[in-house]
This record gives C-alpha cells, structure tokens and sequence, in this order.
C-alpha cells in the first residue's frame, strides 16, 4: 500500500478537506516533536502519510526526530503550496473529454458500501465498476477487507448513481494488488472495457469514484510511469484521489480502464493498481465459475507465494555493502528499498551515534491496523567517548531494546513474540543475538520475524543492527537471516 | 522470713507490684487498716482475709459486694485452699500468692557477644556503611548518566535515597521510644544503608547473570532470595531495636512478613503482565566484554537453534 488507502471508514473521514489535509501533516510533526520529549517511549512505527518515509521515533536521540520534524513540515508546507487545479488552456480542452466519459461510464460505477448486520449503518465505503455482462464489480480488496474477515458481523451492497442499492457477494480477491471482485445484480448491461497500462507519461487519465460520499465524480489527472521498483507495480497518478474513490476505475480518453484507484499520498500524489492484475483475476473468476474459493486460504497462499517470490528474489541478488565505522554491512540490498541515516552532533552526550534505516518500499494491505510483506533494516553505530566500558555498556545496552514495529496488529491477529537469544561469534568478533517471530493467527504459515544483533566484544565501540521481515515463512526468514549474518563484517 | 508474698498482675501478666508478710493472717481491702491495701474500686474496703492452715492458705470472703474468684494452677484437694503459685481475683485486681520456698526459673546468662544492632550501631562501623553507600549510589549514578555530569548533580541525585533511610530510620526510632521507651536511631539508619547497598549489588550481579544466562529467571530467583534475606535482617534490627518482642518472634515475624511482602510483589508482577505485546520481548542486557563468560555460537547453530520457534505440523 502506498500512502493511505482511499477508502472511507465509519465516517471520521481522516482528510475531509484540504485544511484538514494540513492538519493532519500537523498532527504527524507534533507526533515527531512530542516522540523526543517521550524519552522512554521507544517503539518504532510506520506512518504511511508521507512519500512513504517511514517515520520512526529512535527516541534518544534528538537528531534523528529533528529531521522527521523537519520532512513533516516540509510535507506541511507543500502541501499549503500546491495549486488546487490544473490551470490554463489544458483545463479548458479537456473538460469536454471528462464530461463525455463521466456520460457514458456513470452508469456502471457503483458505491460499494460495507454495511455492519446489527446497526444497518455503513462501516466502510469504497467505488466498484461492473466489468462483465455477468455482473462482476471490480473494487478493491482493502474496501471490502472488514466482509473478508468478519463475514458474520457484516454484509456487502452497492448503490447506483440514482440511488438504487442491492446485495453484493464476494467472488475473489487478490491480497497483494488490493483487489477484490464481486457479483451482484445490478442491471446494468454494459460493462467498462479493460484496457492496458503501459501509456507515456504525461498522459491525461481520467478518475471515477466516490470522494467522501458527495456523489460519483470525475478527476483528471496526468499518467506519470509505472513505479516498479516497489513491492508490487504501481500507476504514479498524478490527480487527487480522496476516500471513498477506493475501487473505482481510471480510464484513458477512450474509456478503458487502465488502473484502479487504490491510494494516496496527499498533495496529487495518487496510486492506481495497473489494470492487467484486475485481467487475471477476472480471467480465473471466469475459468472455474462454480468454485467459491475459501477466503482465508486464498489469502495465505497469496500471501504466501507473494512472500517467497520476493525473498527468495532478495536472497538470489547480488547485496551491495556500505560502510558504517569499521564495519561492512548490507546496503540498498534492492532497488525497492529506500535508505535514511544521519548522526547525532551532541556535546553533551557521551557517545557518537551514527544510524542508517532502509526500508522497502510499500506493504500489502491486510486490515485496518494490520499491513505485512515489508522488509526493514536498521543500523545503529554508537562510539565512546573516553568513557569506562562498564559505563559505555550501560548506555549501550539502552539501544538494544527497540526492536522495529511492523505493524499494529492486534491480539486476534498476530501471537505474542518468541524470542531465542544467544551469544554468536562471526567476522572474528562476538556478538548478541536475538532472532523473534510470532505467527498469524488466520495465516498459519506467516509470521512476523524480527532479528536483533548487538556486538559485544569492543570496548569502546558498539554496533546494533535490527532486521524485520513480515508476513514470511519459516524457510525465508531463515534464508534471508543467514544471508544478512554473511554480510556483516569488520574491516579493520 | 516471709510467710506470704502477693504479687499484683496486671492484664498482660506482669508483675505491677509484690508485698511480702511476715505473719499470716493477711487482711486486704480498699480500707486503710488492712495488710495490703488496694486501689481498685471494684474491691471492697473490707475484702478477704487469708489464714494459714495445715493443708494451705484460706481465704474468708468478708462480705464484699463483689465476691472472690480463684485460679488455681493445679487442681486442690479442697478448692477453698490455696498454695504457692495460685491466684485470687478481687474486683478487677488479680494477686498471685507464693510462699517462700517457691522454685524460680533459671538464671539468664548475660549475652558475650554484641547484638546485631549494636554491632551496626558502632562507629566504624556505621561510618564506613555511610561511606560505603554513598560510594555505590555514586557510582550508579556514574555509570549510567547518559551525559557529562558533575559530582555536584550526582550527589544531588543519590540525596532521594538517603532521605528515604533517614525517614524510615526515624519512624522506627519512634516506634521504638513508645513502645520501649528507648530512643536508637543509628541501627536503624545503618540497616536500611546495607539493604540498600545488598539489593544494589545484587541487581548488578544479576543482571550479569542475566547477560551470560541469555535468559532472566535464575538470576530473578537469585535476586529474590538474596534480596528476601536482607529484607527479613532490616525487619530484624528494626523490631529488636524497637520493641520488647522475644527473639524468636522477631525472626519469624521479620521473615514473614519480608517474604510475603515479596510474594506479593512478584505476584503482582505476574498478574499485571500484559497478555499481548507488540514488540518482541528479551533479555536486553550488553555488558562489557570482560562480562562474557558464556561461550558463543556459530550463526548456522545459532539459527538452527532459531528455528524452533516456528510451529511446524
């Protein structure tokens, strides 16, 4: 998932307006500032507002958090900055273009709402488009998610333009794209033609959806590439898509479907699935019509060879190193992953910190607070000055403690961490390790896993290396840790 | 000699006052003219008198309002004659009656040695536990300050302590003067000085025990015997420099009541942990490599090791 999925839930819309927008960035820079004073607050969290930086609060040390003030801010600032429109003559040539397609497409678009049994109140709202003559409508997995994997708490039903609504049932899913298809009879006879992907940049495309529940809308944007160098394809669009256009399709001047809408990142920055994974969906929802495929299991396979594909992919590839002190370690390991570091400058404190964190780009989309796929790894270098070991140590040992949070998932979702700690001794020195997995609790075959290394047998120098996997198997994790160990070395 | 001595008992059974007659018959009462004369308002002015006879004292009630009880330590052939060692009861007074030959229980023997808190009480010794304190506090302070500090900060920061000490030393001189009348701060101050620096070092010792164990459980159960010892000596030094209690009592009491109270935390602590954590939980000591005593692995055992933690079916 790539900055905030675009669907609306239970109405606390978090972006409502521009102004809010701006809040909400505000939020996040308060969240950043008030993560320095919070000394003892050490866990790491993603957020996912920004261009996908990763926000984490290494709370000791204040340099780092500065930063993530300042990129917040900066975010705030462009964010007040950007024009609201397109200006100018492309504005004025188009807008027969939008008005045609608006025409003839509004009628197989749909709101897809998630309705919860016992209020009969909607608790989520996504856009869906039929795509077939036999009434399957295209959405997105994560509109549908609370259905997926509370059946018996809530029901699915579309609305039509003219207010018509219906049941909807869910035919299939594809986890990893965040998609979702699903049938209901609604009438309407002609579907939207399926396109393809692969247009030039700078192209106009066209948006449909549902934004905040104000009524289906038409938003022009320009195609901006294919982003590959992420967990899975993306379509860089360049419009504003906003809650509740979650599902809905974007079409090309001829009205085929070249994307769904899927995510933003505030500020005209927006995602959309490439159409082609929506194709091979419909296409095996075609094939073995009679089939009702068990959800869960469909979920954790995907997951599942999701995962192994892209481990085994990073275990096969040559790793580029990178110099941290006296130490060799795993760089950018894969063009998805994204490297922030910087150093302490304090005087007053008693060691030198430099820290490097790179992080994949991207996560699939599970529940509300619980994503997985990513990859995270972290360095910490820390350096005495002048002081006594056992009083070096004793600050030292603060850092081994904050392992990198994954997600948010809940006690229904995930099992509590298991830990094996032990001495290891490779590249001549020694060092402390400790390897944590928990599994998921509908997904059997899945874990979280988290690998902390801290080295041990300097004096005067301390290293903390931290590597996270989520949603992987056991032979993965393994592959992928051992690999990682190998590229840890000291060089002096 | 004597031919009679009457003991007042008080409630709790000690001895408030002892008369002794040389002649029998003795008259008491609340009037002036008897042998022995009592304030109890609840006796009358003419009460009893005792007589001697040839099978033990007699008592002959005189009339009072209130009449006279007997316990008797050991059933009497006729229960209207007393001997050595019985009592009377009169009003709200109890007298116990001896006569002289009365056996007395065994000399106590003066204890040689000091008792513990006088022994901690002594000046060398209450100085150097002072010192040796304020050092450890010190030293902690030192050695875990995150930024440069200086010794005027650190004292400052290892004044919390003390003060806590003193106030508990305090309370306990208190107790010590209602209850015995006597007023002995030091042994106490000392003793909540050494328990401070045992359980100090042994949180130290522990958590190196922690780091070359991988694992927290030995060392927590070191911790808590270690630290349940020294508790039980403060209730010790406390109890027996502040009240009148017999030895034996003190020991039981002072380790009942330090056992429970750490029962009770570590029961505490069970129940208060969280059924679900988010983030991985483990023993996240690193000490300085002299510390390492424990041998390591190589990664392939290491992970080896790792990968029972995934449940395979």
């Amino acid at each position: 998932m790539h900055g905030r999925p675009l669907q609306q839930r239970g109405g606390r819309a978090f972006f409502t307006t521009k102004t809010n927008l701006f809040t909400a960035s505000l939020a996040s820079a308060y969240r950043a500032l008030r993560s320095v004073k919070q000394k003892q607050q050490s866990s790491r969290q993603y957020f996912t507002l920004t261009i996908n930086y990763k926000l984490f609060n290494n709370s000791e040390h204040p340099l780092v958090n500065n930063s993530q003030l300042f990129f917040s801010l900066l975010l705030t600032s462009l964010l007040a900055c950007v024009p609201f429109s397109v200006s100018g003559q492309q504005e004025f040539e188009s807008k027969d273009e939008a008005e045609k397609l608006f025409a003839s497409h509004s009628q197989s678009i749909y709101q897809i709402r998630v309705i919860e049994l016992a209020t009969g109140n909607k608790a989520a709202i996504g856009s869906g488009f039929l795509i077939d003559k036999q009434g399957h409508i295209a959405t997105n997995f994560h509109v549908v998610s609370s259905f997926v994997h509370q059946p018996a708490r809530y029901r699915l039903e579309y609305a039509t333009l003219d207010g018509h609504t219906g049941d909807l049932e869910l035919v299939d899913i594809d986890v990893v794209h965040d998609l979702a298809i699903t049938k209901g009879d609604t009438g309407a006879t002609r579907s939207v033609r399926l396109g393809h992907s692969k247009l030039s940049k700078g192209t106009r495309i066209f948006s449909l959806g549902n934004p905040h529940d104000l009524g289906l809308s038409v938003v022009e944007g320009t195609y901006n590439g294919l982003l590959e160098k992420s967990l899975f394809d993306k379509i860089f669009f360049s419009g504003s898509l906003n809650p509740g256009m979650s599902g809905g399709p974007t079409l090309n001047h001829a009205g085929q479907v070249i994307g769904i809408n899927v995510s933003t990142a505030g500020n005209q920055v927006s995602f959309l699935v490439p159409v082609n994974y929506l194709k091979d969906l419909l296409s095996g929802v075609q094939q073995n019509k009679t089939q009702k495929p068990d959800l869960k299991s469909r979920i954790e396979q995907q997951l599942f060879s999701h995962q192994e594909k892209f481990i085994n992919k990073l275990v096969k590839s040559e790793w580029k190193t990178t110099g941290l002190g006296p130490f060799k370690l795993p760089g950018s390991i894969d063009e998805i992953f994204k490297c922030w570091g910087d150093s302490d400058d304090d005087r007053d404190a008693l060691m030198e910190h430099a820290y490097s964190n790179c992080f994949s780009e991207d996560q699939i989309f599970l529940a509300q607070r619980f994503t997985t796929g990513g990859v995270a790894y972290t360095y910490d270098y820390y350096r005495s000055k002048q002081l006594s070991s056992v009083h070096f140590y004793n600050l030292y040992s603060n850092e081994f403690s904050r392992p990198i949070r994954v997600n948010s998932a809940s006690k229904d979702e995930v099992d509590n961490y298991q830990c094996h700690i032990d001495f290891v001794e490779f590249s001549g020195k020694n060092w402390k390790m400790s390897f944590c997995s928990r599994q998921y609790k509908n997904y059997p075959s899945l874990y979280d896993t988290t690998v902390s290394i801290a080295l041990v047998s300097e004096s005067d120098i301390g290293l903390v290396i931290q590597l996270t996997a989520s949603g992987v198997s056991r032979d993965t994790a393994m592959a992928l840790t051992r690999k990682f160990v190998q590229h840890i070395t000291w060089q002096k | 000699m004597a031919k009679i001595i009457i003991e007042e008992i008080n409630r709790l059974g000690h001895v408030v006052s002892r008369h002794a007659f040389d002649q029998l018959p003795v008259a008491i009462g609340r009037g002036y003219q008897n042998d022995l004369i009592l304030s109890d308002p609840f006796v009358s002015p003419e009460h009893i008198i005792i007589r001697d006879t040839e099978d033990g004292w007699l008592v002959e009630d005189h009339g009072s309002e209130n009449g006279v009880k007997f316990k008797l330590h050991s059933p009497a052939s006729r229960p209207d004659r007393l001997t050595s060692g019985d009592d009377i009861i009169l009003g709200r007074t109890r007298l116990r009656l001896y006569s002289p030959a009365h056996p007395v229980v065994k000399t106590l023997i003066l204890p040689t040695k000091a008792t513990l808190p006088q022994i901690i009480a002594r000046p060398a010794v209450a100085a150097t536990a002072v010192i040796l304190a304020l050092a450890i506090l010190l030293l902690d302070e030192q050695l875990t300050a995150g930024k440069n500090t200086g010794i005027d900060k650190l004292l400052a920061s290892t004044l919390p302590t003390f003060l806590f000490a003193l106030a508990w030393a305090g309370v306990w001189t208190f107790v010590g003067r209602v209850i015995t009348h006597r007023a002995s701060f030091l042994p106490h101050f000392i003793a909540a000085l050494i328990l401070l620096m045992i359980s100090m070092l042994t949180a130290t010792l522990s958590e190196y025990l922690t780091y070359n164990l991988n694992g927290e459980w030995v060392a927590t159960i070191i911790e808590f015997i270690i630290v349940g010892v020294a508790l039980a000596g403060l209730f010790f030094v406390n109890l027996s420099n502040s009240t009148n209690i017999s030895r034996r009592s003190i020991i039981i009491s002072s380790y009942s009541v330090a056992w429970s109270m750490l029962l009770v935390a570590l029961f505490l602590q069970y129940v208060n942990q969280p059924e679900f954590s988010a983030s991985p939980e483990y023993p996240t000591e690193l000490k300085a490599p002299f510390a390492k005593l424990a041998a390591s692995k190589t990664p392939d055992e290491f992970l080896k090791d790792s990968e029972k933690l995934f449940i395979t079916e």
